[in-house]
Order: C-alpha cells, then sequence, then structure tokens
C-alpha cells in the first residue's frame, strides 16, 4: 500500500489570540481536556474529523480556513 | 499516567506478591506438619507484607475514588478500570489505546519468557519454595512498566 506522506498544519493559537480564549475556554467549548488543545496547537495530534468541525464551528470558521493540508504536492 | 501511580501500583504489586510468598510459606508449614503429626497442625505467618499492603492500599483507594467520584464518574468504572485509565476525551483514549496495545504485544514477549523462567523451578524450589509466585506476579509488573513507558514516551 503506497504510502501518503501529508500533514495536517491549524491555525487554532492564532485564531484563539484573536477571539481573545484561553486554553481552557476553547477545551470547554468542545469538549475536551486542556492539553488536548494543547498538543493540537504543537502539531501533535491530529483531531477526528468530530472534533476538528466543533472546532471550526466555535470558531464560525469553515474547515479549510482552520486546518490546512500540507505534505505531497501541496 | 504519573510517575507515583506507577510506583504505587509496582509497590502494591510487589507486597501483595510478598503476601503470598508468606501465605505459601505458612501452607508448606501446614503440610509437612499434617503429614508427620496426625494430631493438627502449626504454622507461623509473617503478616508485615499485608499490614504494609492495607496501609498503603486503602489510603489510595479511598484518594483513588474521591478523584474519581469529582470526575463525575460512575461506580462501576471506579470499581473494574484501572485507575491509570484516562479516558476523558479522544486524545486521552487514543493513547490508552496504544498503551494496550504495546501492553498486549509485551504481553506475548514476555510470557514465553517467563515459562522458560519456571523450567528451573524444580532446582530453585530447594531454596525458594515460592519462586512460581514470584515468576507470576513478575507478569503485571512488567506490563504495567510496559503502559506507563509507552504513555510516558507519547506524552513528551
Amino acid at each position: 500500500m503506497k504510502e501518503i506522506n501529508v500533514q495536517i498544519s491549524n491555525r487554532i493559537r492564532e485564531l484563539r489570540a484573536r477571539f481573545q480564549w484561553t486554553q481552557q475556554d476553547l477545551a470547554s467549548k468542545v469538549g475536551v481536556t486542556r492539553q488536548t488543545i494543547a498538543a493540537l496547537e504543537k502539531g501533535d495530534y491530529v483531531p477526528s474529523l468530530l472534533l476538528a468541525m466543533n472546532i471550526c464551528l466555535a470558531f464560525q470558521m469553515t474547515v479549510e480556513e482552520v486546518f490546512q493540508l500540507k505534505g505531497e504536492g501541496q | 499516567m504519573k510517575l507515583r501511580n506507577y510506583l504505587l501500583n509496582v509497590t502494591i504489586l510487589i507486597l501483595f506478591g510478598w503476601g503470598m510468598v508468606e501465605f505459601y510459606n505458612s501452607i508448606m508449614e501446614v503440610q509437612s506438619t499434617n503429614s508427620t503429626n496426625s494430631d493438627g497442625f502449626a504454622f507461623s505467618l509473617n503478616i508485615l507484607p499485608i499490614i504494609l499492603l492495607f496501609i498503603i492500599a486503602i489510603p489510595a483507594a479511598i484518594q483513588f475514588t474521591r478523584q474519581q467520584r469529582r470526575d463525575n464518574k460512575g461506580w462501576k468504572e471506579i470499581i473494574f478500570f484501572p485507575a491509570e485509565f484516562r479516558e476523558r476525551d479522544e486524545r486521552e483514549k487514543e493513547l490508552t489505546s496504544k498503551a494496550c496495545r504495546n501492553s498486549y504485544i509485551s504481553m506475548m514477549i514476555v510470557f514465553p519468557l517467563l515459562a522458560i523462567c519456571m523450567l528451573f523451578q524444580p532446582f530453585i524450589s530447594n531454596y525458594f519454595a515460592a519462586y512460581p509466585i514470584v515468576i507470576l506476579m513478575l507478569f503485571p509488573a512488567i506490563q504495567v512498566t510496559v503502559y506507563y513507558l509507552s504513555i510516558k514516551r507519547k506524552l513528551q
């Protein structure tokens, strides 16, 4: 099976600063722990589709505005 | 999983194993006096590991139960789930599942090795009769260690 080498980056830290939310604020809004938000911002964790869409909903933005695909051909 | 919780788990396992070794020695005494003297039996039991186990395990269990109740966990989860399981969100569930996977893989490696160690039981039992209990207790201790190291490595 061909391995596709792509990564997902996000603008969560930037958007959170713009909305003046703490990590805990965003975590409470999307129903996860603060540590998960920290891991997402550092790029250590790729969220599930459900969590990603919940984060987009919290920021009132589309998925493409918050998450970007980086890697082969991008 | 914090280092403190891991050390607590291993300490409880060691004390439980020590307690079982002492019970085993007592049962051996009962068996030997029973076979030589038909009027009754006598045995001695070192209860130090059992006392230490209660001193450590009871406060730990109370503290763990309080903490779990604060997190609105049900009694079923508190009683049956290991204390080191943290599954508050999808990331923690993923970390736990990966650590459990590694622990399962370690079982496939450790189990045959411990079975090989059991082959030496006839030689060692002359000096240390409770050798099989130690081998048996090594199994969960190694699995807990693999689980802890997996979680720690993922969190770094």
